[in-house]
């Protein structure tokens, strides 16, 4: 069997995937209706929406894979699962959200986390950020550094920051927690351009599922660079 | 004259809150039907200038075949929407391309402004960011 038979999913994974995905689509749906009779609840209804959709997204983004007889998801392109993400605020020529630096493969218990956060952050910063301007502007980049991995997102052109406003609600603290999922830290600077958040994680929060018996190797091998 | 739109789309609840959002922002949707049968049905007995499709349908996924055939012989604008936008890859000629859900009002929005423009040959704004074009 050729490598690309061995990553195929078989039927039924595949059925079981694609209903899984649908699921998905109903919760939407449902929030949705459900909040119809009450329209004061609408930019709640938006927000969760908003963040089911990025939990679709990252299980769709995780590759069909079957490892070994275990039938687990494999490990997948951190920069693509970023731009799939990221999709819904990007624009045609890719300039309004960028995602530059060293590349890292990340698994499916990874994939939860790392989609609440940066929806979180793009989220927040079209309704009061650089995404929330026609001109405005995110660059989202990753540089290895040893066994860790720093994600900085950084806004440009974005309204000047209403210092106000910055009381944290739920959406930072969605973003604390899916942090810590990952044993990783965070630091923001409110900058006059707009906020930039720098999430330093260590590759093993991005590859948890390694055959038993993994080495530390392993967690080194996890993280690859493809250029900048 | 409202545009009039058929939601082929074999969950209820999905269907029900897409036809809610459409018929807010003015549309007709003439029917919303779950297999790709009682689809044809529809074109046939009435005119139909819009069909979101989804893949996966109550007889099959026969969304694929379904959309293409509404585009290539039936003269319907088709727009996928569906939660497996993998399974489109290829793309489908005739058809304007995919939006993946779960999705929002201000997608299916704009996503459908596009169709409708694109049908009608007005000058298209730009593809909005969440719809996959098909070439």
């Amino acid at each position: 069997m050729s490598e690309d038979q061995n990553q195929t999913p078989n039927g039924a994974d595949q059925e079981l995937r694609h209903r899984v995905r649908n699921v998905f689509a109903v919760v939407s749906a449902l929030i949705a209706l459900s909040a119809r009779r009450y329209p004061e609840a609408s930019a709640f209804a938006d927000e969760l929406r908003g963040r089911v959709a990025a939990l679709a997204r990252a299980h769709a983004f995780i590759r069909p894979h079957l490892d070994g007889a275990q039938g687990k998801a494999g490990p997948s392109n951190l920069h693509g699962f970023l731009a799939e993400l990221l999709r819904p605020y990007a624009d045609e020529g890719g300039g309004r959200v960028s995602i530059t630096g060293d590349d890292a493969v990340f698994d499916d218990q990874a994939a939860t986390a790392i989609a609440l956060l940066f929806n979180e952050l793009a989220a927040n910063a079209a309704r009061h950020g650089a995404l929330s301007r026609a001109g405005g502007r995110v660059r989202l980049s990753t540089r290895r550094r040893g066994d860790r991995l720093a994600l900085t997102w950084a806004e440009h052109g974005g309204p000047p920051l209403d210092r106000g406003r910055r009381r944290p609600g739920f959406g930072f603290a969605l973003i604390d927690l899916s942090v810590d999922q990952l044993d990783g830290t965070l630091a923001r600077r409110w900058r006059r351009e707009g906020l930039e958040a720098t999430v330093d994680v260590p590759a093993s929060a991005l590859s948890r599922r390694r055959p038993a018996g993994g080495t530390s190797e392993d967690v080194r091998g996890s993280l690859s660079t493809t250029g900048r | 004259m409202a545009a009039r739109i058929l939601i082929v789309e074999d969950e209820a609840i999905v269907a029900l809150e897409l036809r809610f959002v459409l018929e807010d922002l003015g549309y007709e949707v003439v029917d919303a039907v779950d297999e790709a049968r009682a689809a044809r049905q529809v074109v046939r007995e009435t005119e139909v200038d819009l069909a979101l499709v989804d893949i996966n349908l109550s007889d099959g996924p026969t969304g694929v075949g379904l959309g293409r055939e509404l585009a290539q012989d039936e003269g319907v604008t088709v727009l996928y929407m569906t939660a497996n936008p993998g399974m489109l890859n290829g793309g489908v000629a005739g058809t304007i391309g995919v939006l993946a859900k779960p999705t929002d009002e201000r997608a299916v929005e704009t996503a459908v402004e596009y169709a409708l423009r694109r049908r009608y040959g007005e000058c298209a704004p730009p593809a909005p960011a969440d719809l996959r074009l098909f070439a």
